[in-house]
């Protein structure tokens, strides 16, 4: 089990990649974006919820995300993060890159 | 600039990220609540689940700052609350920089305006003015004569256009009280070449530059509206100049100054007239009689300064050899550029304030650096343990610099105040002669100037304390005594520092020392006049008015007459030109000399009784008087300078010379020298004619003397009455005492004297609080050691004799050094010293001896508080 407290924890851009592929589905608030990386990992992943947001910042200020208005489930007033054209580009490298790494990873473990 | 931008949404981000976190908070409670918890239960849980959402704020906040500017700015918050904490160290660092920015800035403000103006021309670079040399007859920049101008103007290949101008004065009549105006004569050329054209009407055709069809004006726009109610029908109107019709054909903009650019508006042009050359002056055979005419070109894009001056010098050869320039006549032309023409003669002045107040700034920084360093070493123990609980060397270094900016950069405001007070005062007593002065403002560039050298010079005293606080051991914060021996290189630099201080007010004294001696000498040297109960007013008897010179001197007689049965007057006399205002050159040959011998001599025509109505002795001979007519022979006097030149060991009486195309004059008698162009000069050779006798062109304008108890402004309306009611046309100006033209001509002179010694006087005043900062410190950090030395024996008196002695070290060390400088430096001063050596021995015995007064004084209070030191106190704190 990792403990999330840093992303970075996780290991480099992990949260990130979790974070767009979920956006590429469908834009969404940040609490439904934890409840759905939770969710989807299985609750195998722990992160704590705060620590989206930092990463949530980084990504807007790089432009991936863009923040708007929109409802929850609820049918609150939320805010929405949605993918750009750029994240979207960024997602297509770090899969590719990540999906190397991981080979990379397995082909060691299996040796060992 | 993206980063900008990011500043400025900063705030809508933060407010947005705090809402997405509450929003989510809110949905997770929501959530658990429909899961049955209670409001409480699920406000815990979904927080323990998000985590800590300060620290995640802040993090998320992180995401949009700039660390290394944000962290800057909080060293400058942390500065600043130092700052505010020692109001004493504040203060005296603050008005140390505000007096030496403040000064640096006003004399960069009006060394900015004076030699840096760009002229208000097109492409004020290109332009360069051409004149002549006499070398044989030792005369320089005496211009070009008319018809060199127009060889200089056909035969060269450097220029894309020239232009001749000339000053001169008109009476303008017509229009209220007759009035005396400054004006030029410029070619036709001369406005297309500078790139300027009247605001209102036209430039001067080509067939105007021609005399007979130069009765064509253009007025200033100053003059304009004063004299003409900025009428719109300006143009085509008549005015009368020296009682001849003129038409108006233009107005000049306001910004147009030419010639003489940077002159005091009083002596600037107003009025501009075709250069129609007199036929006369166009004969080959008066060729070379006349200079004065000025001239202007532009160089071609492709064309160096260096070319056109070969191509100068090959043109007046050629020149010289047609038309076999001969005997003392030969021309050196040379060529500058036009913006030097105004302003040359105040640039070593400029150059020299500029390198003494510069050393005043210098001195400002020493005492600041020193205070630092004081400073610093009380802050060791912050610094290590900064250092030991992980703060790095670079970062250290930073936050001192900042610390000292800040304090630069409130010194640089309060410095832009004081140089703001500083420029106002100059304007108000500076001298007029200082050209353009009036203009000196604290403009943009003035600021940015102000600003940059705050930065620089904290950078200057930042950086030494800055340096050895990041030098500190990281454990001196553990040790809890005090650095008392382990802190001798601190004060090395400090002692070092401080010699510097005094090595700079050493050559600032010694330079305000000489110029003081200078002044001193030459207001004891011989005027060569009385400029006691004097005064003297001009006017002209013009041609048009009188044409007939001997009607002229009818007129001029009965004035003279009725000026001297005024109350109180003793001695009424005229002359044409006087000393210390005007110089006119006429060029003479001895009898039996070869043909071409030719030699100038300053040249006044004066009325019988002026020797004695200015008090000038006559060494020799007669003056002249009224025998002396028109029909009679030639006579003239001359000055001892003359004398000494051209009849050594000779009797002069007798001796004869000619003048121009004139008969030969026989020297009747010899006058006492009087300074012509200004008192530090030595009086030229000079040769007066009588007034009565001779007519030239300087006839018609004349000064007139009065001497006696009564003599001052207050005689003006006296003398006014007397001249109007014999002609009520007579323009009267200028009038001044005789004492009043020594302070004009000494305005420059004592102008750089006040300065200089308000610099050195504040050099000497900051030095001396350094040495006091400096000793009083030493004696701080030493206490203890005294406190031993004093239980082990050491008398009270020797405690003083040991910081005494470390005054005194500084103090020969400073002066040796300064020694050293003031040698280098006072080439500087070369051009406003009078028969003033800067060797002089006196001068650094004098000085030395003054700084030593004041390093000992500014020691003597340290030293006393060292001696009182109570042993036991000392001991106890061991």
């Amino acid at each position: 089990m990792v403990k999330a407290s840093e992303n970075r924890d996780l290991f480099a851009g992990a949260l990130e990649l979790m974070i767009l592929q979920t956006l590429k589905r469908k834009p969404m608030h940040g609490y439904a974006l934890a409840q759905h990386i939770k969710t989807v990992s299985d609750d195998l992943l722990q992160i704590e919820e705060g620590s989206l947001y930092p990463a949530l910042q980084r990504m807007l200020k790089t432009g991936w995300v863009r923040s708007e208005m929109g409802v929850s489930a609820r049918n609150r007033p939320v805010r929405i993060f949605r993918l750009t054209a750029a994240g979207r580009k960024r997602l297509e490298e770090e899969r590719s890159s990540f999906e190397k790494m991981f080979a990379g990873i397995s082909r060691v473990l299996a040796v060992a | 600039m993206e980063w900008l931008k990011q500043l400025f949404t900063r705030p809508r981000r933060y407010d947005e990220l705090s809402e997405s976190i509450r929003e989510h908070l809110e949905e997770k409670i929501a959530d658990l609540m429909d899961d049955g918890m209670t409001r409480a239960e699920a406000e815990r849980s979904a927080r323990r689940e998000f985590g800590n959402v300060v620290v995640i704020e802040e993090r998320s906040r992180e995401v949009w700052q700039l660390p290394t500017l944000e962290s800057i700015w909080a060293d400058l918050g942390y500065a600043a609350r130092k700052l505010r904490k020692s109001p004493g160290f504040t203060i005296t660092c603050l008005l140390t920089l505000a007096l030496g920015i403040g000064a640096n800035t006003a004399v960069f403000g009006i060394i900015n305006t004076i030699l840096f103006h760009p002229l208000p021309y097109r492409d004020p670079g290109r332009l360069v003015l051409i004149s002549e040399n006499l070398p044989l007859q030792g005369s320089n920049d005496v211009g070009v004569s008319a018809q060199e101008y127009l060889d200089y103007r056909s035969q060269n290949s450097v220029f894309s256009e020239t232009a001749a101008f000339e000053t001169a004065d008109f009476n303008l009549t017509g229009a209220g009280e007759p009035q005396r105006i400054n004006a030029a004569r410029i070619s036709a050329s001369a406005l297309p070449l500078l790139g300027v054209t009247p605001e209102l009407g036209r430039n001067f055709a080509a067939e105007e530059d021609r005399h007979g069809s130069d009765h064509a004006v253009l007025v200033s726009h100053a003059l304009w509206e004063s004299q003409f109610g900025s009428a719109p029908d300006i143009v085509g109107k008549t005015i009368d100049l020296d009682e001849s019709p003129y038409t108006v054909i233009g107005v000049m903009p306001a910004s147009f100054r030419f010639p003489l650019d940077a002159a005091p508006s009083s002596e600037r042009a107003s009025l501009w007239l075709p250069m129609a050359f007199a036929p006369n002056l166009l004969k080959p055979d008066n060729r070379t009689m006349e200079f004065g005419v000025g001239l202007v070109g532009r160089l071609k894009p492709d064309v160096s300064p260096q070319q056109a001056q070969a191509d100068m010098s090959q043109i007046a050869n050629r020149f010289m050899r047609q038309y076999e320039y001969s005997g003392t006549i030969r021309v050196a032309p040379h060529i500058y550029p036009f913006s030097a023409y105004s302003v040359e003669r105040a640039r070593p002045l400029l150059i020299l304030l500029a390198a003494s107040v510069l050393c005043v700034l210098l001195i400002a920084s020493a005492n600041i650096a020193n205070l630092l360093l004081a400073r610093a070493s009380a802050r060791t123990q912050e610094m290590a343990l900064r250092l030991a609980i992980g703060a790095n060397r670079p970062r250290l270094i930073r936050q001192c610099l900042v610390e000292s900016s800040l304090l630069g950069l409130l010194g640089s405001v309060a410095g832009i105040l004081v140089a703001v007070l500083l420029v106002a005062g100059l304007k108000h007593f500076g001298p007029i002669s200082l050209p353009r002065l009036q203009d000196a403002a604290i403009d943009p560039i003035v600021l940015l100037f102000a600003l940059a050298l705050s930065l620089i010079t904290s950078l200057i005293f930042g950086f030494a304390p800055a340096w050895r606080l990041s030098c500190v051991p990281p454990q001196a914060s553990l040790r809890a005594a005090r650095q008392a021996n382990s802190d001798r290189s601190g004060q090395r630099l400090q002692n070092s520092v401080a010699t510097a201080q005094i090595a700079l007010a050493f050559v600032l004294l010694i330079a305000g020392g000489l110029l003081l001696r200078s002044f001193t000498r030459l207001l004891d040297s011989p005027f060569g006049f009385n400029p006691q109960d004097s005064f003297v007013v001009r006017t002209v008897f013009d041609h048009v008015r009188y044409p007939d010179p001997l009607k002229r001197d009818v007129v001029q007689k009965q004035l003279l007459e009725r000026l001297s049965r005024l109350p109180g007057i003793t001695a009424v006399a005229e002359a044409t030109h006087l000393p210390l205002s005007d110089s006119r050159k006429i060029g003479f040959r001895l009898e039996h000399a070869a043909r071409d011998d030719y030699y100038s001599a300053e040249n006044s025509l004066v009325s019988p009784g002026y020797f004695r109505a200015m008090g000038i002795a006559l060494v020799a001979g007669r003056d002249f008087t009224l025998d002396d007519r028109r029909e009679s022979p030639p006579v003239a006097i001359i000055n001892q300078a003359l004398n000494r030149q051209y009849f050594p060991g000779q009797n002069p009486m007798g001796q004869r010379f000619q003048w121009g195309d004139r008969a030969m004059f026989t020297i009747i008698g010899v006058a006492a020298d009087v300074h012509v162009s200004s008192l530090d000069t030595d009086p030229p050779p000079m040769i007066y004619n009588d007034m009565f006798q001779i007519e030239s062109g300087a006839s018609v304008r004349t000064a007139f003397i009065l001497r006696g108890s009564t003599a001052g402004p207050e005689l003006l309306p006296a003398i006014r009455q007397q001249v109007w009611s014999l002609d009520s046309e007579l323009p009267l100006y200028e009038a001044a005492t005789l004492q009043s033209l020594i302070s004009e001509s000494l305005a420059q002179r004592s102008f750089t004297l006040v300065l200089l010694g308000a610099f050195a006087v504040t050099a000497l005043l900051l030095a001396s609080v350094g040495i006091f900062g400096v000793i009083s410190y030493f004696v701080a950090q030493r206490s203890s050691e005294f406190g031993v030395r004093m239980a082990l024996g050491a008398s009270r008196s020797q405690i003083t004799n040991l910081v005494l002695s470390r005054g005194a070290i500084i103090a020969i060390a400073g002066c040796l050094c300064g020694l050293a400088l003031s040698a280098f430096a006072s080439r500087l001063l070369l051009t406003s010293l009078y028969r003033t050596d800067w060797y002089e021995p006196i001068m650094p015995c004098l000085v030395t001896l003054l700084l030593f007064v004041v390093v000992l004084l500014a020691s003597w209070l340290p030293a006393r508080r060292a001696a009182a030191t109570d042993p036991m106190h000392a001991l106890r704190s061991e």
